[in-house]
């Protein structure tokens, strides 16, 4: 009953010999392992990374995800551009009715005509933010084929015409 | 009794064998083994990876074209 150890004992540090094949085995799995790790995540996520790194990648991404011609997306690129300066400006709009109502609640101690002013002028300033978001979003969706426009409407209904709850949810009583 | 007994070596003799026979591989043959077990789990943790990194970009660039058309999204919370 030789172990085969006993059969190689010619050589002169076969263990030492063994272990160290033993870990370069080892360690060339894990390097290959590592390597085919790198090679299928740089490539995996090459497209989108370029595609993050754009300046309009908003954009880019609405022209993927509803699969928008050339030509729909160069309308919908000077419909998004046109509206950009709008939405700077209600966003200013609202900013500055949000400072006001604040600066008024600091400033009182019940609702005053002028906490009610400010009230409303947020409110007012909602109601017109809304609109004209809801005004561009109908004007997108204008210019894409049927089944991308419903689509399209359905996630921005989620994203941003109802960001609250849904119109299902269950209010107690 | 003494028949279970011969049975069970042979039973163990054979095992022995096998293990043995498994272990008797050559070392070329064992690289080769492992690592292609290497490239195996690397390649299938690489692809869940790239697929969960791609996935959580596409949500984040959906969120920016939402963000770029809603003032609302736009204010940083105080």
């Amino acid at each position: 009953m030789s172990s085969p150890s006993i059969l190689i004992s010619g050589s002169p540090h076969p263990k030492t010999r063994s272990l160290f094949v033993a870990v370069a085995i080892l360690f060339a799995a894990i390097a290959a392992g590592f390597g085919a790790f790198w090679l299928c995540t740089f490539f995996g996520t090459a497209d989108l990374r370029s595609v993050s790194a754009d300046r309009d990648a908003g954009l880019v991404w609405l022209r993927r995800e509803f699969h928008l011609t050339d030509a729909q997306f160069q309308r919908i690129q000077a419909l998004q551009t046109a509206y950009a300066g709008k939405c700077d400006l209600m966003c200013q709009q609202i900013m500055n009715a949000n400072a006001a109502l604040d600066a008024a609640i600091s400033r009182n101690r019940r609702v005053t005509p002028e906490i009610q002013q400010a009230m409303s002028e947020v409110t007012r300033v909602q109601q017109e933010c809304q609109q004209s978001m809801l005004a561009h979003i109908y004007e997108v969706s204008e210019q894409m084929n049927p089944n991308s426009a419903e689509q399209y409407l359905q996630i921005m209904k989620q994203r941003i015409i109802q960001p609250g709850l849904p119109s299902t949810t269950a209010v107690s009583r | 009794m003494r028949e279970a007994a011969n049975v069970d070596a042979t039973w163990l003799t054979w095992l022995r064998s096998r293990l043995i026979s498994a272990t008797r591989v050559s070392v070329p043959r064992l690289a080769l083994a492992a690592i292609a077990v290497g490239l195996l789990i690397g390649t299938t943790t690489g692809v869940v990876e790239a697929s969960r990194w791609n996935s959580t970009t596409w949500n984040r660039l959906e969120a920016k074209y939402v963000q770029s058309i809603d003032p609302y999204q736009r204010i940083p919370s105080s």
